[in-house]
């Protein structure tokens, strides 16, 4: 058979491409991280959440998604129509950001949960309407929590390490400009 | 096929050698050095034999994040280009044998029609056919397909490509022939555009 024809196909098909700023934030951020704790911070941080979860997986398991979607614009909608919040998310969020769905959190201060995968990190971006309520209460380890448009916003990763990567569902450029405390 | 690499070569020259060394004494911007000069490598390894981008952007992380814990362990025996792409090709199929996510088809479609600088048409043909390729190589066995994607991707030679992968240069030319024919077989139908939608 003759397949002279296939080289320049595969050639252009498989090309070699750049790859997303986004790569470098989700080098140096592990090394960040590893180079803050000292090695004995970080066993006792290890053995607390491991107690943590512990406990909260004696507590049950998180809510089901109420709508399963990848769509920045259809959970946009389905938040606004069942609880009256606008979470503003990027219209294409960063290629490590993979949107799961969202569900509606019931109580006296109404809030939404929008779950995803940031890189291979479960992630959620739960949103209140009432700024000063009480602060919201997650399961997961880091969850750094700031007022917004008279909304409240916390952003929660089982896995530190997953945090900044987070951050790209709404600020797809990369986590430049993002600071955690 | 230009950016044919020399993997053969035994001795480093001095630049590389000087980055290297930094990086194993643990120099930052040593290591962010080395870290431009492979990303677009790396990544695209890690994109041709995955078919996803965010699977992608995994591997080519876990691909550096190995690199700076193991830079200590490279003696300069082998090529440093040799030795990366062991590393790349390593994370690949560790990855697949993890059974991470696989890539939805129209994932590529959907990016080309909402990036529209150029031609919105031009560009989703060009991206379509692009993608049909991807996806042929995706459902390659894994054998064949990094193979495929370090000649390709890479360029590399036969003899380039057995050393990567620690096989002989006739196991190389073999899974080749054996995935030119798959490829050649279900991607025919480009056969006849070939030429009208150049990149």
């Amino acid at each position: 058979m003759d397949n002279r024809w296939l080289q320049p196909v595969l050639e252009r098909g498989l090309a070699r491409v750049a790859a997303p700023g986004e790569l470098w934030d989700r080098v140096q951020l592990p090394q960040q991280q590893q180079s803050k704790r000292p090695a004995m911070r970080l066993v006792w941080a290890m053995a607390a959440a491991g107690l943590v979860l512990a406990v909260l997986g004696l507590r049950g398991s998180r809510s089901p998604l109420e709508l399963r979607s990848a769509s920045p614009a259809e959970i946009q909608a389905w938040v606004k129509a069942n609880s009256g919040l606008d979470v503003e998310l990027a219209a294409r969020p960063a290629v490590s950001v993979r949107l799961l769905g969202a569900h509606i959190i019931p109580g006296a201060n109404p809030a939404v949960e929008v779950s995803y995968l940031a890189g291979s990190y479960e992630a959620r971006l739960v949103v209140s309407k009432d700024p000063g309520a009480s602060p919201l209460t997650v399961h997961d380890i880091a969850h750094p929590e700031w007022g917004m448009n008279g909304e409240r916003y916390l952003l929660s990763c089982a896995d530190p390490a997953g945090l900044q990567i987070a951050c790209l569902l709404c600020h797809p450029g990369g986590a430049h400009d993002v600071t955690l405390n | 096929m230009e950016q044919r690499l020399n993997l053969s070569k035994m001795v480093l020259d001095a630049h590389d050698r000087e980055v290297i060394e930094a990086c194993q004494r643990g120099d930052a911007d040593a290591f962010r050095l080395l870290f431009e000069t492979h990303r677009d490598r790396v990544y695209s390894i890690a994109l041709r034999y995955s078919g996803n981008e965010a699977t992608a952007m995994d591997i080519a992380q876990e691909t550096f994040l190995k690199l700076l814990s193991r830079i200590g362990e490279f003696r300069g025996e082998a090529s440093f280009d040799s030795w990366l792409y062991r590393l790349v090709v390593n994370c690949c199929l560790d990855h697949q044998r993890r059974g991470r996510r696989l890539a939805p088809f129209l994932d590529g479609l959907l990016d080309a029609v909402c990036t529209s600088a150029e031609s919105a048409l031009y560009k989703l043909m060009r991206s379509e056919r692009e993608q049909q390729v991807q996806e042929v190589v995706k459902r390659l066995p894994a054998e064949q397909r990094i193979v495929v994607v370090l000649r390709y991707t890479e360029g590399l030679s036969y003899d380039e490509i057995a050393e990567v992968l620690g096989c002989s240069p006739g196991t190389v030319a073999s899974r080749l022939n054996r995935a030119h024919k798959v490829l050649g077989r279900r991607l025919s139908h480009l056969r006849e555009v070939r030429g009208g939608l150049h990149g």
